[in-house]
């Protein structure tokens, strides 16, 4: 490998669905990259599983603004990832990935304020239309479909 | 916990897990390992120099609180550096106190010379090639610290002295994702630990920027023992102010009037911070890359102005970069840019290097910034950014990784509902005594994929 050999650091990452939210129990998969630049531009992060969700494209891109215009050198992955899921607890993976598990704070003080994904769909600018609307209007067709994809999210 | 990698989880294995908050304070938040010449913000919080003269060369904005700020404004912060080095030079000695003899390795096996490395800890970068290729390809995560283990075997003295505050970005990144993963297990950790709740803020600190975390803020840290040398100033522990004093009136520190000054606690690190130089050990090269501190009158001197993109001409931005003996394409075919970036970059080495306690050489300098542009430079857009990019086979291709880290997060689910039912049933766990199966976590993290193209 020369000097000029490029590396990039890619993690694979599985967060489990917050308890009581549509979302309960699904075991989305994740990939993160993050570049040379890193901490001072954030990774690349995409779903790998199939989500149902006012701010995940289609294509399982993110629509986070920590991620983006608010993305902070200070984040690291348990900050990233725990901003996309609530209540949750971050651990890292022995094989090479993080992962979060369930695990509903009881502190009080880690749920608040948070910037969160899973369990506070952002429904102003969606980047899933779809979703959006069903989240606005429809809840429980919503709900039906989210609970689709957590369904699919334990077979692949 | 892995005995090369000093770690601030290191101490949720001993009678005091509470040093972990501790060591995490005196941790810069943005590369997460311990102070490179720390200077505070205006808004009050603490970073490596080069990691906050980088983030306000991105951003202009504190990357703690948000607060606008700018370089100009950063002031060295003496004061952490002093309990810093208190720290480093007393930690090996608190681990190896208490630590719990019950665990079957307790991680005493440190040489006290890997403990200095560790203070000195990601300050190395090698230019050679040969260090390098060794780096990735063995030490595909880590590599930096395992290889300041081995450098005085493999590279003899090159590596022997640090390098200090000149990593290369693509060592942070190894680093800062390494020292991350040790985060994330302190707070999996303290997270049902409600006692320490309060020192669970790295958590916080991604969920919730706006919010300050006064146990980072310096002004926090325990700072009442420290007594001052009645013959230089300079802040000492009680037990120690004795024979620094001594020091002092044989005139061993023998610190410079201006230094004596203005640069009080910073300058007596170094005896502790450094590790013992042998000099028949080091090859010329090595010793050639460093230079004595700067004194504060230099700095001054020295500092370069960051200036402002529009303001600044191209022809002008060329002639400061060739000044400095950087590369500047002849032709002018790079754009202006392109060599602003580097100029930016330059600035911020070398305003860093000045805070350093063991500077660089300008040659060494540039010769970084050198290496630094040609890792970014060899880069392409993000593979998983890229519209091509295979979700489902990607999913196929790790699909025994993730099914493995679901079933362990499911493991771990189920253990943390059956301590915390223990737990409110009276039977008081000591959440203590379950570091050592997160260390055996800590030991076992797969290397990140490294993708040569």
């Amino acid at each position: 490998m020369s000097t000029t050999a490029r590396r990039r650091l890619m993690r694979n990452a599985v967060i489990i669905g917050p308890a009581d939210t549509p979302f309960e129990d699904g075991t989305f998969r994740l990939v993160l990259h993050f570049e040379e630049q890193y901490p001072n531009k954030p990774p690349t992060v995409k779903f790998i599983s199939q989500m149902f969700h006012p701010n995940v494209y289609a294509t399982g891109e993110l629509c986070l603004d920590i991620l983006q215009n608010r993305w902070s050198p200070t984040y690291d992955v348990a900050a990233i990832l725990t901003s996309i899921q609530r209540y949750e607890s971050p651990f890292y993976h022995p094989r090479g990935g993080f992962l979060i598990v369930g695990w509903t704070a009881t502190d009080g003080i880690r749920s608040s304020g948070a910037v969160t994904l899973l369990n506070d769909p952002n429904t102003s600018s969606p980047a899933n239309v779809e979703a959006s609307n069903l989240y606005k209007d429809n809840i429980r067709e919503y709900v039906k479909r989210v609970r689709e994809t957590v369904e699919k999210s334990w077979e692949s | 916990m892995d005995v090369n990698f000093p770690d601030p989880t290191d101490w949720l294995s001993t009678s005091v897990p509470g040093i972990q908050a501790l060591e995490t304070a005196l941790s810069c938040q943005v590369c997460k390992e311990f102070f490179t010449a720390p200077v505070a913000t205006s808004c009050g919080h603490t970073f490596c120099s080069l990691c906050i003269r980088r983030c306000l060369s991105a951003t202009q904005k504190c990357p703690t609180c948000m607060t606008t700020d700018d370089e100009s404004r950063l002031r060295k912060n003496t004061l952490v550096q002093d309990i810093l080095s208190s720290f480093t030079a007393i930690r090996k000695q608190m681990l190896d106190g208490l630590v719990i003899k019950e665990e079957p390795e307790p991680p005493i096996t440190k040489e006290p010379e890997a403990e200095k490395k560790r203070v000195e800890k990601r300050s190395s970068y090698d230019f050679d090639e040969e260090i390098e290729e060794e780096e990735t390809t063995n030490n595909k995560r880590r590599g930096k610290r395992r290889k300041q283990e081995e450098a005085p075997v493999s590279s003899g003295g090159s590596s022997d002295r640090p390098r200090r505050s000149t990593r290369t970005s693509s060592q942070r990144t190894n680093s800062k994702i390494s020292s991350q993963t040790a985060i994330v297990i302190d707070d999996s950790d303290e997270d049902f630990n409600p006692n320490e709740i309060n020192s669970d803020n790295e958590f916080e600190s991604g969920s919730r920027p706006k919010r300050g975390r006064p146990s980072r803020v310096p002004e926090t840290p325990p700072t009442t023992n420290l007594v001052p040398c009645p013959i230089c100033g300079r802040l000492k522990e009680p037990e120690q102010i004795q024979s620094h004093a001594n020091r002092c009136i044989e005139g061993k520190r023998s610190p410079s009037p201006s230094q004596n000054a203005a640069n009080a606690a910073s300058s007596s690190l170094s005896p502790l911070k450094r590790p013992p130089i042998s000099f028949s050990n080091i090859p010329k090269p090595a010793a050639t890359q460093f230079r004595a501190p700067y004194t504060e009158e230099e700095k001054q001197k020295l500092k370069l102005a960051k200036g402002n993109f529009t303001l600044t001409k191209e022809a002008d931005i060329r002639k400061r970069l060739r000044e400095n003996g950087i590369r500047v394409d002849v032709k002018g075919k790079e754009s202006k840019n392109a060599i602003w970036a580097r100029l930016q970059e330059w600035t911020n080495l070398w305003n860093a290097n000045l805070d350093s306690e063991m500077p660089k050489t300008k040659q060494a300098l540039v010769k970084e910034l050198e290496t630094s542009e040609r890792h970014q430079q060899s880069q392409k857009p993000s593979v998983v950014q890229d519209k091509e990019f295979a979700r489902e086979e990607w999913g196929k291709d790790h699909r025994t990784e993730y099914e493995n880290m679901i079933a362990d997060a499911k493991m771990r689910v189920l253990k943390k509902k059956n301590e915390a039912e223990s737990a409110t049933n009276g039977d008081k766990t000591d959440t203590a005594s379950e570091p050592p199966r997160m260390t055996a976590e800590v030991n076992g993290i797969g290397s990140p994929e490294i993708i040569e193209t």
